[in-house]
């Protein structure tokens, strides 16, 4: 039972996803039904279009930018969370947790007051510096309960055993964590990415994807759009496969090892 | 204080001392900043130092405001409820029945789809010539297509939901997490079946996570301003929007400010009302089991 | 908002040499905000001579309507000159202030305005640079049509501020498949439409409509009592409609999808799109008339390369490139010598033999003022709108 509803929830979510492949295919700039064929001249239009493939590649760069930012600090923040306690711990849980409590407007709203008082040009850099702060709660919130439940007496012993804080941080901690945290990045990577709210007021001259699109979609709706929409979502899958793939391999070689480790001690 | 103080919290104040930074710099200081500009007067797009009520008084007694705010709130409250319901039973699903991320992965990855394109899609959906109608008229159960499924707060509730599913998902899951398996074991070696668990032990301990969820979809649908002008008819007004206005199009910043924090006090209080709510009913109570 | 300041010859010869030593001495302020060291310059050398160009070369940088960017029938002249132009797309007139205003306005070469927001942006805000016209020689009194050459909209007191650059008719566009062609607003009220209907949210063409519809053509010169008038008329209209499209692009996808049969007022490029996209469209003007609207390329205060602004402008005021972007966005040119280069089809969007004739009592409308206590002001129009909008 339970089974059939996760797969009947993700059709949802993936259902309307699917007309949107499915209309970046059409063969007219038509957005209803009946379909009248398929082509792939969308991605043509896509590719064409100085704008879109321009902004695609501004997006790209705020969006890895601001999840390498935001992994550093964010992984830091939540490596901190497992190890602060009391009012310490709850204040910096309050603190960094505050602005997804808030809407992405207000946050636009402030920015814009604080980059305007300061005389700081917009550019992609404040975007960037924004969507570090959209990202970090949620980096945080996704990785810290992993985080805090992974136990802190093994670091402990490993540096029991003489290894430095930095070694058995590296060789200890990170393998554990390093699933989530990629998680918790892809998650900043897709929040960045889409952005529009906060980057409309945080943007100087130069736009980004979401910023293009929305201003596309003022004068007419065209597939290339969903074309767009399209490949951005086959970058993050592919993205999602390799490392999920990365992973597996990396597991299957350890276990390899600790086998034949293993099958060595017992001879 | 200093020395009291363990070697395992003396790094836990060095990690988390660049978060705190950020978020002083970018997000406790514009706030501030925001927060005074409130009070603030204004001509043609400047801010005038001043200390004035009269942006408060003005949102505070203006019927309309009221009204989008109570239209943003229905919009929101409904996508919580609805979004915390629907993702409740999945994230459980991945914390207890399977250990395998890429579920989760799969899911936020349906996020990456452009908001704005996924939102446009709804209009494939439920249009009238949409993709709900033509397999309705298709299979003879309709002569005209239905129009009222577009083009009203329902409509808008229903994108939201769908956008906002993902990351309510992921904050039940990162409160689910914070269960310890062994709880649920002695409660159901103490013979409670799993709807007694669930409502006796597990809502409880999560409800911080339930209540942050919730309110994190509340807040983010109630702001939104793109779904309803998309899709929400000709009551499309939302409170986004009208804050939004003040700054970019009217450009009465201390205006739009004050709007903003008397939606953060709405926000706040409906935030103090959901955990009393949980309290009374007993899922809420006020003792910590970790 | 401070002018940028003029840069002395030696300042321009150190940045060119890309010698920031000297740079440094002479120009500290720059200097905090470029950068700190010398070893620096090779990074910095392409941002710093933007600022120091006096003559037509460089990167501009423009802002405008997705379509409206005059970037492909410029790019021969941007070639023979080494100009960089980029360009961002606006999505509502209200992009471009709030790009501009406050204490750190994005830099900005070219952009355009609706010209209901002339004083707005020039007088009040004042975030436009008056035009050098012995620089913009396209742009004269015999190769322009009379409604477009120095007209209240972009010329006061001797100063050209804008150049208008595109036009067409803000007026009634439906669905001839669906309906019979309206002759009066009043006949998107009939019963069998309602539902059916569809409100452009873009003020400047739906206030003077609604003002039209209840009696008052005074627009943007209105009083309170007035200002009352013409939104409790506008209900009527607001409660017939089936949604207040966000954009130009939200009108032709309800009206190709067929969610919508007609949209109140709409500007007649959309008309095409939604030819485009395989929809059926027409424009009529109805009994109570239409309205005009005209975009102008101005050079806001923010520019940094304001000779190559100036060329860009001429240049795009040029009969080729004039006639393309008519040819590709459906809008109306300014420019007599264009329409000699026009294919049949798009001379014929507009009536061109006898446009002088025909524009000299359409008035481009402007926006009501920002203060005023005999007239309804601007924030008031806002609030009302607001308020059609939530319902009230």
């Amino acid at each position: 039972m339970l089974r059939a509803y996760v797969w009947l929830y993700v059709a949802v979510l993936f259902g309307p996803l699917f007309l949107i492949v499915l209309f970046s295919f059409h063969s007219t700039p038509a957005q209803y039904f009946p379909m009248q064929g398929l082509s792939i001249i969308w991605y043509e239009k896509f590719f064409e279009n100085h704008v879109l493939v321009e902004s695609m590649r501004r997006s790209i760069i705020v969006a890895v930018s601001s999840t390498i930012i935001t992994t550093v600090i964010g992984s830091m923040a939540a490596l901190a969370l497992a190890r602060l306690q009391g009012w310490a711990k709850s204040a910096f849980g309050t603190i960094t947790f505050a602005p997804v409590a808030l809407p992405g407007l207000f946050i636009g709203i402030s920015l814009l007051t604080l980059f305007s008082q300061l005389g700081i040009n917009r550019s992609l850099v404040t975007v960037a510096l924004a969507h570090v702060l959209i990202s970090l709660p949620f980096f945080i919130e996704a990785s810290r309960s992993r985080l805090e439940y992974f136990d802190l007496s093994l670091e402990e012993a490993a540096r029991d055993l003489g290894a430095s804080a930095w070694d058995s941080f590296r060789l200890v901690t990170l393998p554990i964590i390093a699933p989530t945290l990629i998680g918790a990045a892809i998650l900043s990577f897709a929040i960045s990415f889409d952005e529009v709210i906060v980057t409309i007021f945080a943007s100087g001259s130069e736009t980004t994807l979401p910023i293009a699109v929305w201003s596309m979609m003022r004068q007419a709706m065209t597939p290339a759009i969903n074309a767009a929409s399209v490949l951005a979502l086959s970058c993050v899958m592919l993205l999602i496969v390799s490392f999920a793939l990365a992973g597996w391999l990396h597991r299957r070689r350890k276990l390899d090892r600790r086998k034949a480790f293993n099958d060595g001690a017992g001879a | 204080m200093a020395q009291s103080m363990t070697s395992r919290e003396r790094t836990g104040l060095m990690l988390a001392a660049p978060a705190f930074l950020y978020m002083i710099c970018f997000f406790v200081a514009p706030t501030i900043l925001l927060f005074v500009f409130s009070f603030y007067r204004s001509k043609a797009f400047v801010p005038i130092p001043d200390f004035i009520l009269d942006n408060y008084w003005r949102a505070l007694t203006s019927a309309g405001f009221w009204r989008v705010v109570g239209l943003s709130l229905e919009i929101g409250l409904a996508t919580a409820l609805l979004s915390v319901l629907a993702s409740f039973p999945v994230a459980w699903y991945i914390v207890y029945r399977t250990r395998n991320n890429s579920l989760l992965y799969l899911i936020i990855a349906s996020w990456i789809t452009s908001y704005l394109v996924r939102i446009y899609a709804w209009r494939m959906i439920l249009g009238s010539n949409g993709f709900v109608n033509s397999t309705l008229e298709q299979l003879g159960l309709i002569a005209q297509p239905l129009e009222f499924i577009l083009y009203n707060p329902v409509a808008v509730v229903i994108a939201l939901v769908h956008i906002y599913l993902p990351l309510t998902l992921l904050m039940l899951l990162s409160a689910l997490r914070d269960v310890r398996t062994d709880y649920l074991e002695a409660a159901r070696d103490l013979g409670a079946s799993s709807l007694a668990t669930l409502v006796k032990v597990t809502i409880p301990m999560i409800h911080r996570g339930l209540v942050s969820a919730f309110m994190f979809t509340l807040v983010l649908a109630s702001g939104d301003y793109v779904a309803p002008q998309v899709l929400g008819g000709t009551s499309s007004m939302t409170v986004g929007l009208l804050i939004s206005n003040q700054f970019r199009q009217t450009g009465n910043w201390p205006f739009g400010a004050a709007m903003a924090f008397i939606c953060f006090a709405v926000f706040t209080l409906i935030y103090l009302a959901v955990v009393l709510l949980l309290r009374a009913l007993g899922l809420a109570p006020n003792r910590r089991y970790h | 908002m401070t002018n940028r300041r003029t840069w002395t010859h030696e300042e321009i010869k150190a940045a060119a040499d890309g010698d920031f030593a000297s740079l440094a001495r002479l120009n500290r302020r720059h200097l905090l905000q470029g950068g700190a060291a010398a070893a620096a310059g090779a990074v910095l050398a392409p941002f710093i001579p933007g600022a120091a160009r006096a003559d037509v070369t460089g990167e501009i940088i423009t802002l405008t309507w997705e379509g409206f960017d005059m970037i492909v029938p410029t790019k021969d002249w941007a070639t023979k000159n080494g100009v960089k132009v980029t360009n961002s797309s606006m999505a509502t007139q209200d992009d471009v202030q709030s790009k501009l205003i406050g204490g750190s306005p994005v830099r900005l070469d070219v952009t355009s305005y609706n010209q209901a927001y002339n004083k707005f942006y020039a007088e009040e805000l004042k975030i436009l640079n008056k035009l050098d016209m012995s620089k913009i020689p396209n742009y004269s009194k015999d190769g322009i049509f009379d409604a477009f050459y120095q007209k209240e909209r972009w010329f006061w007191d001797g100063n050209q501020w804008a150049i208008p650059f595109c036009w067409g008719l803000v007026t009634t566009i439906f669905d001839p498949s669906k309906m019979p062609k309206p002759t009066s607003y009043t006949d998107l009220l009939k019963p069998e439409y309602k539902g059916k209907i569809v409100i452009s949210d873009d003020n400047t063409g739906t206030w003077p409509t609604f003002s039209v519809l209840a009696g008052v053509d005074t627009y943007p010169n209105v009083s309170k009592d007035e200002l009352k008038k013409i939104f409790e008329n506008a209900k009527l209209y607001r409660d017939q409609a089936k949604t207040f499209a966000a954009s130009n692009g939200d009108i032709v996808s309800l009206i190709t999808s067929g969610d919508a049969w007609a949209c109140l007022t709409c500007g007649t490029d959309s008309v095409a799109n939604v030819k485009r996209q395989g929809g059926q469209c027409d424009y009529v003007i109805p009994k109570e008339g239409a309205f005009l609207w005209c975009d102008a390329l101005c050079i806001p205060t923010s520019s940094q390369n304001v000779e190559t602004a100036h060329a860009f402008i001429n240049e795009a005021m040029g009969a080729e490139p004039q006639a393309f972007l008519s040819k590709h966005t459906i809008c109306g040119t300014p420019s007599r010598k264009a329409v000699e280069k026009m294919d049949a089809e798009t001379k014929a969007l507009y009536s061109y033999a006898t446009l002088d004739e025909d524009l000299k009592n359409t008035p481009l409308k402007g926006i009501p003022p920002r203060e005023s206590t005999e007239f309804a002001t601007y924030d008031e129009w806002v609030q009302a709108y607001e308020g059609l909008k939530s319902g009230i």
